[in-house]
C-alpha cells in the first residue's frame, strides 16, 4: 500500500525529487483552453456569449441567402423570380395582421401619435393582404412565361399539379377584395406546398453571375482572344513570384519573364504587335543558351526589330511588314473600349503599381535632393496630389486633359485614367519611399560617397536596396489601397468590376439582382486584397526576424 | 512653333491608339478601319451589352448601322462607355467619331458646345412612377413628395422646374446611378422615381412586385434623342443623318432585312430603287458606296425591326411605339424624301 | 558637403563642378516647367475658345436651378451655383468632422478588442479588419446604405420619443426655434468655458507651487454645465420645438439627419475604423510593459497610470498615422456623391460641372477646397503631435 502511494504530501521522495504531476483537471486540453481564452471571468464570457450571438444573427442568414437557399440552375431570370414570388405570398400572409385591419385610426379621443400609429398600421395590413394576391399572380404570369420557353424545374411541376395555383386565383383576388378573410386562410393554405417550394428557393440567384461571369472578366473583350488573356495572367503570375519569393525554384529564369512582362504582357492583351513572340523567342535563345551572353543581346535586337516595325511599316502592307510584323499570326488589336471587368481592374492596378514606384521612388529622391528648386517641385507635387481625392485626379484626367492638347490630338480615355491613377498613387509611393530612406542611418550615404561613387550609383547600389526593403510591407499596403481604388474608375466611365455589376443592375432582363452583383464584386477585391494583405504581413514577420538575428 | 509640332509628335507617339481628327472625319474612319463611337456606360434597351458581351440597343444599333454604311461590317465599331460627365468631352477632343448616348437635343447643347445633333432616333420624355398603394392619379398631387432622382442629366433641373411652376416642394435624392435611384425608390425611401419614360418600364418589371407601381400620365419634357457629331464637318454629319433617315425611311416604304435583296433587284417604287442603290448614285455622294442603304438594312434592319428588337412590347423594355411611330401611323416620325 | 572641401581631380570642366551642374539641372527644370505649363495654357485656351466654352468663374452667380435635400444652410433651386458649392463645402466638412470623431472611438475600441485575451473577440476583431480594409469603400458605402434603406418606411418610422422619428430616411427631430434672449445662452457657454480654463491653469500653477490638489476638472465641468443653463432660466426659457408632422408623404418641419448622412458616415467610420485599430495596437503594443510596472511601483491607481503613463506614451506614436487617416476620411467622403449626400463632388464638382460644362473651373474649385482642407487639417494635428511631444531636455 505504501509502495503504490506516490501521490503528493508522500514523504518516500526526498526533496527536489518529487515527480512532475499533470495539471489540475480543467487547465488543460480543450475545456482549458475555453476557459482561459472564452470564459476568462464574466466580463470575458459575456464578450463571448454577446460575440456568438452576434455572430449567429449575422452568419445564419448570409448562409442561407447565398448557399442554402440560393438558385444556381437555369439560364434566366425566371427560375429565380419564381422561388420569389412563391415565398412572398406566405412572406407577405405571414405578415400580415388582422387586428391591424381592425383598427380604425379615426376613432375619437386618439392621441395624435397613436392616431398616425393605427393607421399605418391599417394601411401596411392592406398592403400585405393585397401583396398576397399580387404575389400569386406574378408567380402565375411568371409561371406561363416559363412553360412558353419550357424552362419549369421538374420539381415545381410536381407541386403546381398538387396545388394548381392557376386556377386559385380568381378565387383569392375576389377573396382579398371582399376582404373574406377565411376564405384567404383556405387558399393560403391550400398554396402551403408551393409557398415551401418557394422558400427554398428565395435566397441569392447565382444565375445573374454565371450568366455573365465572362463580361465580370473580360468586359467585351473579344471571347476568342480570350486566350492571350489567360497567358497575359500566367505570365503575370510567373513575373510576380520570382518578385515575392527569393528562395523559389527557377527564379533566375522567371526574372526573365519579369523584366520583360511590361513588354509581354502589354502586348498581349493589347495585340496587334509581334513584341511578345519576339520577347519569348530571347527568353528561349537565352534559357537554351549555357553561357547566358547572347540572350539579352539578342533581345535587344528584337525589340529594336520591333520599334522599326512600330514606327516604320506597320501601316503597310508589304512583304516585309508581314515578316517583322508576324502579321501571319493574325493577332488581332483589341481597343481599350473593349476592355472590362477584371481585366480593366487588373490593368489598372498592375500598370499603377509598376509606374508608380519608378516614380514614386524619383519623387522621393527630388524631396530630399539638395537643389532647392527640385525639391519644391516635388515637395509641392506630392502634397498637393495627397490632398486631393482621387475622384478629383480621374475627373481631371477625363475632363481636363484632353483640354491640354493640341487640337486634333487625343489621348485614349483608359489611357487616361491610368495616368490619373499612376501619378496619384506614385505620391504615396514617394512618401513610403522616403520613409525608407530616413531610416537609412547617415553613415551610408557618407560611406556611399566616400567610395567615391556618384549620387546615382550610390542611391542604386547602397540606399535604395536598403530603404526599399525595409518598406516592402508598407509598399504592399499602398499597392492593397491602388487595387481598391480602382473602383472609381466606374465613375469616368471605365467599365471595371463594380461598373459591371451595376451595368448588369440596370440591364432589363436583370433589373433587381443587385445584391448578387455587388456581393461577387466585394468578393473579388477581398479575394486580391486579402492575398496581398497576407504576403505583407507575411513578409513583415520575416523581415522582422531578420531584424532580430 | 517647331517645339509645339514636336512635342504635339511626342504626345501622339505616347498614345496607343492616338485619334487625330484632320479635315475630314469620313476620311479618318475609313482609313481607321473601324467607326469609333460613344455610348451610354449601361442603359437597358438603349446601350448595354448582352450576356454574351456584345453592346446591344438602339443607340447601338444607330453606331453600327453608321459601320455598315461605311465598312458594310457591323462589328468595325468601337464602343467608348461615356458617363454624363464626359461624353462632349470625348466628342470634342475626338476620341470618338459620333456620340448616341441617348442624349438631349437642346439648344445650348447644339449651338453652344459646338455639336451637330442629326435627327431624333427616340422621342422621349420624363415621367414618374409612384407605388399604386399611394393613391396617386397625377402628378400635381405630388406636393412634399420624395423623389429619387439619378444625377447627370437634365432630368434635375426638368424637375426642379416641373414643381416650381406648379407651386409644390419636393425632397429630392439624388444619386448618381440608375440602380441605385431604383433600389432607394423600391425601399420606399422615395415615394416618386423619375427618369425618361422610356426607363421607367424596365425599371418596373425588375421590382420584387411588378404590380404594385404604377407610371403617372404626365409626361412633364420634351426628350428628343438623337445622335451627334462634332460641327463643323458636314459631309460625316450627312453620313450619319441619311443612315438614320434611311432605316426610317425603309419602314415607311416597307423595306425589311427580310426582303431588301428581293426588293433591291425588283424595286416596289423609284424611292425604293433610289434607296437601296438600284438607281441613281445617292451613296457616292455621300462618299459611300451605292448600295450602303441596302447594306444598313440588311445586316441591322429598318427603324422598325430595330426597335422591336431593343426596346418594342416583346423585350423587358416593352415600349409602345407611341410618339415613335411614322407619321401616317400617329407618330411623329418624318423623314425627308430620298431624292 | 564632404566632396565639396576635398579638391578632386575630377572638378577639372564646368560639368564636373556640383554647384554648376544642380544650377543647370534647376534652370532645366524650371524651363522644361515653364515651357509645359505655357503649352498647355496656349492648348486649353484654344481648345476652350474653339470649343465655344467661356473661361471663368461668372457661372458661379448664375442660377443653379438644380435641388438638393436637407442643406445645412438655406437653399432651394433658385438660388445660384456659389450657394450649391457652399451647401456642398458645408456638406464635406460635417461630414468629415463627425466621421473623424466616431471612427476614433470605434477605432480605440476596436483596437483594445484586438488585444483582447479572448480569443473569439479577438479573432471576430481579426476578421473585421481584414474583411473591412479589403473590400472598397464605395461597394461598403453601396452595402450600408442598403442596410439602412431596409428600415421601416416613414409612414411606419419608429417612434423614439420627444418628437424624434426614425425611418429609412434617416432621424426626424424637433427644430428649435430661437426667441430674442436666446443670444445670452451660448454667450454663456463660452463665458463658462473660459473661466474653467482659467480656472485649470489655476488649480496647476498651484499644484506646482504648493502640491495642493483642487479639483478643477470637475468644478470646470460643473461651471460650463450650470452657468448657460442657469442663464437660460434665467432669461426666460427663450427656445421653442417645431416638432415634425407627417404629410401625406413626407415629415414636414423639424430637423433631420438623412440616411445618406448616416450611411456615409458609419461607412466612413467603420472603414477608417479598421485602420485605426491597427495603429491603437501598435500604438499600445509599442509601451513597455516596464512603464506599466513601474507606475504600479510608484504607488499610481491603476486609471492614473492608464491616464498618465500609458495614454501619453502610446499617442505619441499614435498620433502621427491617425492624421493620414483623418485626411484620408475627409478625402473620401467625396464618394457620399455615390449615394446623393449634398458634398463637393456632389454639388460644384457634380451636377454644377454637368448642367454648366465648366469643367476646368468646377474641378480646379473641388481641388484647391480639399487641399486647403487636407492642409489645415495636417496643420492642426501637427500642432497637437508638437503639443503632445516628448520635450526632451
Amino acid at each position: 500500500m505504501a509502495t503504490e502511494d506516490t501521490r503528493e504530501g508522500n514523504p518516500a521522495h526526498p526533496a527536489g525529487q518529487h515527480p512532475d504531476l499533470p495539471p489540475p483537471a480543467g487547465t488543460t486540453g480543450f475545456i482549458g483552453w475555453l476557459r482561459e481564452n472564452l470564459f476568462a471571468g464574466p466580463l470575458n464570457t459575456i464578450g463571448t456569449i454577446v460575440t456568438v450571438a452576434v455572430l449567429y444573427m449575422l452568419l445564419v442568414p448570409l448562409i442561407q441567402w447565398s448557399i442554402t437557399d440560393a438558385v444556381i440552375s437555369g439560364s434566366d431570370r425566371h427560375g429565380c423570380d419564381i422561388g420569389r414570388f412563391a415565398a412572398n405570398i406566405g412572406n407577405a400572409y405571414d405578415d400580415f395582421s388582422r387586428e391591424n385591419l381592425a383598427l380604425d385610426p379615426n376613432q375619437e379621443g386618439l392621441d395624435p401619435e397613436t392616431a398616425r400609429l393605427w393607421a399605418a398600421r391599417q394601411k401596411r395590413a392592406e398592403v400585405d393582404l393585397t401583396t398576397v394576391g399580387s404575389m400569386l399572380g406574378n408567380f402565375d404570369n411568371t409561371y406561363q412565361i416559363m412553360v412558353r420557353e419550357g424552362t419549369v424545374p421538374t420539381d415545381l411541376l410536381a407541386v403546381v399539379d398538387q396545388v394548381r395555383p392557376l386556377e386559385l386565383q380568381p378565387a383569392l383576388l375576389q377573396a382579398i377584395e371582399a376582404r373574406d378573410l377565411p376564405a384567404v386562410d383556405s387558399i393560403v393554405n391550400e398554396l402551403e406546398p408551393l409557398i415551401a417550394w418557394g422558400q427554398n428557393r428565395d435566397g441569392a440567384c447565382w444565375v445573374v453571375i454565371k450568366e455573365r461571369v465572362l463580361i465580370f472578366m473580360l468586359g467585351f473583350y473579344p471571347r476568342h482572344e480570350a486566350w492571350r488573356l489567360i497567358v497575359a495572367a500566367v505570365l503575370l503570375v510567373g513575373a510576380v513570384a520570382p518578385l515575392l519569393f527569393d528562395k523559389m525554384p527557377f527564379r533566375k529564369p522567371l526574372l526573365f519573364v519579369t523584366a520583360t512582362f511590361p513588354l509581354t504582357g502589354f502586348w498581349f492583351v493589347v495585340g496587334d504587335f509581334p513584341t511578345m513572340i519576339y520577347c519569348w523567342i530571347a527568353f528561349a535563345i537565352y534559357w537554351l543558351d549555357p553561357n547566358r551572353i547572347r540572350g539579352p543581346t539578342i533581345a535587344a535586337a528584337l525589340v529594336l526589330l520591333n520599334l522599326i516595325y512600330y514606327f516604320g511599316l506597320s501601316d503597310s502592307d508589304g512583304l516585309l511588314s508581314t515578316i517583322i510584323g508576324l502579321k501571319f499570326l493574325d493577332f488581332r488589336y483589341v481597343p481599350t473600349g473593349e476592355w472590362g471587368g477584371l481585366l480593366a481592374t487588373m490593368v489598372n492596378g498592375v500598370v499603377g503599381i509598376t509606374a508608380s514606384l519608378p516614380i514614386g521612388i524619383v519623387l522621393a529622391l527630388g524631396r530630399r535632393s539638395n537643389m532647392p528648386i527640385i525639391r519644391a517641385l516635388c515637395t509641392a507635387f506630392i502634397e498637393t496630389v495627397r490632398g486631393v481625392p482621387l475622384i478629383t485626379v480621374l475627373f481631371m484626367a477625363a475632363l481636363m486633359l484632353p483640354l491640354f492638347l493640341p487640337e486634333g490630338v487625343s489621348f485614349d480615355k483608359f489611357l487616361r485614367a491610368l495616368i490619373g491613377v499612376a501619378l496619384f498613387s506614385s505620391a504615396y509611393m514617394a512618401e513610403v519611399v522616403r520613409g525608407g530612406l530616413q531610416a537609412i542611418p547617415k553613415g551610408q550615404y557618407e560611406a556611399a560617397e566616400a567610395m567615391g561613387l556618384t549620387y546615382w550609383r550610390s542611391m542604386r547600389l547602397i540606399v535604395l536596396p536598403q530603404a526599399l526593403k525595409i518598406q516592402i510591407p508598407a509598399i504592399v499596403n499602398s499597392f492593397i489601397g491602388l487595387y481598391k481604388d480602382t473602383t472609381l474608375l466606374s465613375i469616368i466611365g471605365i467599365l471595371d468590376v463594380l461598373l459591371v455589376a451595376t451595368q448588369t443592375n440596370t440591364r432589363g432582363d436583370w433589373v433587381g439582382f443587385s445584391s448578387e452583383t455587388y456581393f461577387f464584386a466585394g468578393f473579388i477585391f477581398v479575394i486580391f486584397c486579402f492575398g496581398m494583405s497576407r504576403y505583407s504581413i507575411f513578409l513583415e514577420r520575416k523581415l522582422h526576424t531578420g531584424h532580430r538575428s | 512653333m517647331r517645339l509645339t509640332t514636336l512635342l504635339a509628335t511626342a504626345a501622339a507617339v505616347a498614345t496607343v491608339s492616338a485619334g487625330v481628327a484632320a479635315a475630314g472625319t469620313l476620311d479618318d474612319v475609313k482609313a481607321r478601319g473601324s467607326l469609333s463611337c460613344g455610348v451610354t456606360t449601361g442603359l437597358a434597351g438603349f446601350a448595354a451589352p448582352n450576356d454574351q458581351g456584345r453592346w446591344e440597343g438602339l443607340d447601338v444599333d444607330m453606331c453600327r448601322a453608321v459601320a455598315v454604311a461605311i465598312f458594310n461590317d457591323p462589328d468595325a465599331v468601337t464602343f467608348t462607355p461615356t458617363t454624363g460627365k464626359d461624353r462632349f468631352t470625348v466628342l470634342q477632343s475626338g476620341e470618338i467619331d459620333m456620340l448616341a448616348r441617348n442624349t438631349t437635343w437642346t439648344f445650348s447643347r447644339d449651338v453652344n458646345l459646338g455639336f451637330e445633333f442629326l435627327g431624333v432616333n427616340y422621342y422621349d420624355g420624363q415621367g414618374f412612377m409612384v407605388r399604386k398603394d399611394l393613391g396617386v392619379n397625377s402628378a400635381k398631387e405630388l406636393d412634399g413628395a420624395a423623389v429619387c432622382i439619378q444625377t447627370g442629366t437634365t432630368t434635375e433641373l426638368n424637375l426642379a422646374d416641373f414643381f416650381r411652376a406648379n407651386n409644390m416642394s419636393f425632397e429630392p435624392v439624388v444619386v448618381e446611378t440608375g440602380d441605385q435611384a431604383r433600389q432607394a425608390y423600391e425601399a420606399g425611401r422615395c415615394d416618386v422615381y423619375t427618369t425618361d419614360a422610356s426607363g421607367l418600364a424596365a425599371q418596373r418589371a425588375g421590382m420584387s412586385d411588378p404590380s404594385a407601381h404604377k407610371i403617372l400620365p404626365e409626361i412633364i419634357s420634351k426628350e428628343p434623342l438623337g445622335p451627334l457629331v462634332r460641327h463643323g464637318d458636314h459631309q460625316w454629319g450627312d453620313v450619319v443623318r441619311w443612315t438614320l433617315n434611311a432605316m426610317i425611311t425603309a419602314e415607311e416604304l416597307g423595306v425589311t432585312s427580310a426582303n431588301v435583296e428581293e426588293q433591291s433587284a425588283n424595286p416596289s417604287s423609284p424611292e425604293v430603287a433610289r434607296l437601296l442603290g438600284s438607281e441613281g448614285d445617292l451613296g457616292e455622294q455621300l462618299g459611300l458606296s451605292t448600295d450602303w442603304a441596302k447594306n444598313v438594312i440588311a445586316r441591322i434592319g429598318n427603324y422598325s425591326e430595330s426597335f422591336e428588337r431593343n426596346i418594342g412590347v416583346n423585350t423587358p423594355i416593352g415600349l409602345e411605339r407611341g410618339l415613335n411611330a411614322l407619321w401616317r401611323d400617329g407618330g411623329i416620325l418624318y423623314t425627308p424624301p430620298f431624292r | 558637403m564632404a566632396t565639396e572641401t576635398l579638391a578632386t581631380p575630377r572638378r577639372s570642366s564646368l560639368w564636373t563642378d556640383q554647384k554648376f551642374r544642380s544650377i543647370f539641372f534647376q534652370a532645366l527644370t524650371i524651363g522644361i516647367l515653364g515651357f509645359a505649363i505655357a503649352f498647355i495654357a496656349h492648348n486649353t485656351a484654344t481648345n476652350l475658345e474653339n470649343r465655344g466654352i467661356a473661361s471663368g468663374f461668372g457661372f458661379l452667380s448664375n442660377t443653379a436651378g438644380y435641388e438638393l435635400e436637407n442643406t445645412l444652410i438655406p437653399y432651394n433651386s433658385t438660388d445660384t451655383h456659389f450657394r450649391a458649392f457652399l451647401v456642398g463645402l458645408t456638406g464635406t466638412l460635417f461630414v468629415a468632422f463627425f466621421g473623424c470623431i466616431v471612427a476614433t472611438v470605434f477605432g480605440f475600441i476596436l483596437g483594445v478588442l484586438r488585444l483582447s485575451h479572448n480569443f473569439l473577440i479577438n479573432r471576430v476583431a481579426y476578421v473585421y479588419v481584414e474583411i473591412v480594409r479589403n473590400v472598397p469603400l464605395l461597394l461598403q458605402i453601396f452595402v450600408w446604405w442598403a442596410i439602412l434603406l431596409a428600415l421601416p418606411v416613414v409612414r411606419e418610422s419608429f417612434y423614439l420619443g420627444s418628437g424624434m422619428y426614425f425611418y429609412n430616411g434617416g432621424l426626424k427631430a424637433p427644430s428649435p426655434i430661437f426667441g430674442d434672449l436666446f443670444w445670452m445662452t451660448p454667450v454663456a457657454l463660452f463665458v463658462a468655458i473660459g473661466a474653467a480654463i482659467g480656472i485649470g491653469r489655476w488649480a496647476k500653477k498651484r499644484q506646482d507651487a504648493t502640491g495642493e490638489t483642487f479639483p478643477a476638472f470637475w468644478t470646470g465641468l460643473g461651471l460650463i454645465f450650470a452657468l448657460p443653463v442657469m442663464t437660460f432660466f434665467a432669461t426666460g426659457a427663450p427656445l421653442e420645438w417645431e416638432v415634425p408632422t407627417l404629410g401625406r408623404f413626407r415629415f414636414s418641419g423639424g430637423l433631420a439627419i438623412t440616411d445618406m448622412f448616416l450611411a456615409l458616415l458609419i461607412a466612413l467610420a467603420a472603414y477608417t475604423a479598421a485602420f485605426i485599430a491597427e495603429i491603437v495596437r501598435a500604438g499600445i503594443l509599442a509601451v513597455n510593459k516596464g512603464q506599466t510596472e513601474a507606475a504600479y511601483a510608484l504607488g499610481l491607481k491603476p486609471n492614473w497610470t492608464l491616464r498618465l503613463v500609458v495614454i501619453p506614451q502610446a499617442l505619441r506614436v499614435i498620433v502621427p498615422p491617425l492624421t493620414s487617416q483623418y485626411l484620408n476620411l475627409t478625402k473620401n467622403s467625396s464618394l457620399g456623391a455615390f449615394i446623393g449626400y449634398p458634398e463637393l463632388v456632389a454639388t460644384i464638382g457634380g451636377i454644377t460641372l454637368n448642367q454648366t460644362g465648366q469643367a476646368v473651373e468646377c474641378i480646379l474649385i473641388t481641388m484647391a477646397v480639399y487641399l486647403t482642407i487636407s492642409l489645415s487639417i495636417s496643420a492642426f494635428m501637427n500642432w497637437y503631435n508638437r503639443s503632445i511631444a516628448l520635450v526632451e531636455r
